[in-house]
């Protein structure tokens, strides 16, 4: 019995022990695994020019929105869809909406014959990912493209659904989806096929404060608006977005 | 509402669960009245899954049964279709997580027989396999059946490794679990209460029913 509590005494006071933040905190920005690839490089950059340190944390823009309204104290929101930045300001869970650029959205496919989007019902491809269309921004813009081009209903038996892109990219790197939808951010490599920014609706990319009394997230944001950022960001297809107003 | 993934989900746990009865008990046979080297690993092996992460179990299957692994490939010959992104795919993975439960309950209910019953019906003249299906599974039948039911809650609920090998497809790989993941994730609460009660209500309903077997069989 005594053996028994002081076991649990013990793994008491670790877990409290590991609670304690330590003074040098990194800066935790909560990122859409759709541009966690050129926020990566962003990341580098940053703490190269401040030394201020990064910690990255990714998932679907949805489920990381969800994750700040259960109350997850990210100091940086980077979403890959305005509507869920705007949602959380709306919510008083974030400031300061800064749109950082519009993503690419891209095709590829281990088959050879496919030059485009309108080859693929006549292709001898089985299976094609994107991700879920309802809660990830470049699954949405996927399903809209798709039905834009009144394929959606022709193609829509080959379609599978990743979680994220980031599962969506899994599918085809695992050889089991033949060919996806995925954003041009999320790859290393330049082996995709171009779709046209007029087929589907922009994909806005914003990022939120959710820490408001942390000096290094201004930071961040500042920096973000920096041409050297702008121009990672844009390497990895995030090009500047200027709304049209009607 | 959207009833469909749940059916899907009982449909899956249930032809799982046939699998895993047949594999499982075999299985247990084997680990518990056979000597051969290596049994205590092939044990562990079996094991593994119940505490292994479902995305690393996820990534394994994708990989050895993906659609241009060696089994993949012979089964989307035999069959047309491949095993990832179909129901196959959703039943393996729920049997994967579930199996170690069955095998773990039988091996323990069969071990637990007094070898003298055994001996005696042997000497008598009963062949192994008769003594096998007369004495030991009836004697361990309470045991089974309370790791079956287990079994098939577990595959129920499967959520980590489908939504891994799965696809998440409507009306077709879309179970419960991943229904409710979606529409949590999409901010449609509403749409995942109900069928999170319903889950939450049958896994109690199981559990309790697994306490029932195992009291009676202790009053035995």
């Amino acid at each position: 019995m005594k053996n028994v509590l002081m076991t649990i005494s013990f793994l008491l006071l670790v877990t409290f022990a590991s609670c304690q933040k330590s003074p040098s905190n990194p800066l935790q920005i909560a990122v859409a695994s759709s541009v966690s690839v050129a926020v990566n490089d962003l990341k580098k950059d940053f703490s190269k020019q401040t030394g201020i340190e990064i910690s990255i944390i990714t998932g679907a823009s949805g489920q990381l929105a969800a994750q700040i309204e259960q109350g997850a104290s990210f100091d940086i929101f980077m979403s890959a869809d305005e509507s869920y930045a705007d949602s959380l300001i709306d919510q008083n869970l974030a400031i300061n909406k800064y749109i950082y650029g519009k993503g690419t959205l891209v095709l590829i496919t281990s088959k050879l014959n496919v030059d485009s989007v309108k080859d693929i019902p006549s292709s001898n491809i089985r299976f094609i990912s994107i991700a879920n269309p309802k809660h990830a921004p470049y699954g949405k813009a996927a399903y809209q493209l798709l039905t834009h081009l009144n394929l959606w209903e022709t193609i829509r038996n080959r379609i599978v659904y990743g979680s994220n892109v980031r599962q969506t990219l899994q599918h085809f790197q695992t050889k089991n989806a033949d060919a996806a939808f995925v954003s041009r951010s999320i790859l290393s490599h330049t082996n995709y096929i171009s779709i046209s920014e007029h087929l589907y609706p922009a994909i806005v990319h914003a990022a939120v404060l959710c820490s408001f009394n942390n000096q290094k997230s201004l930071l961040f944001l500042n920096y973000l608006r920096s041409k050297k950022a702008k121009d990672i960001l844009q390497t990895h297809g995030i090009s500047p977005y200027h709304k049209i107003l009607p | 509402m959207n009833i469909y993934p749940l059916w899907l989900s009982f449909k899956v746990a249930f032809i799982a669960t046939t699998f895993n009865i047949i594999f499982g008990v075999l299985l247990a046979t084997l680990l518990s009245k056979t000597r051969f080297r290596g049994k205590e690993f092939l044990d562990a092996v079996l094991t593994a899954p119940l505490i292994f992460p479902p995305t690393v179990l996820g990534y394994y299957l994708l990989i050895l049964l993906g659609r241009h692994s060696v089994i993949g490939t012979w089964w989307e010959h035999v069959w047309g279709e491949p095993i990832v992104f179909t129901m196959t795919g959703a039943v393996i993975a729920a049997m994967i997580g579930s199996l170690p439960i069955i095998i773990k309950g039988t091996r323990s209910a069969l071990s637990i027989i007094d070898p003298q019953i055994i001996q005696a019906a042997r000497t008598l003249g009963a062949s192994p396999v008769r003594v096998w299906v007369t004495i030991e599974l009836p004697l361990a039948i309470s045991g089974i059946t309370a790791s079956t039911m287990l079994a098939f809650a577990k595959s129920l609920g499967d959520f980590g490794i489908t939504l891994m090998v799965a696809g998440n497809i409507p009306k077709q790989t879309q179970t419960a679990s991943l229904y409710i993941y979606d529409a949590v994730q999409s901010g449609d609460t509403t749409g995942a209460i109900l069928m999170t009660v319903i889950l939450t209500c049958f896994g109690v309903l199981v559990l309790y029913g697994v306490n029932k077997i195992s009291n009676q069989h202790d009053k035995l």
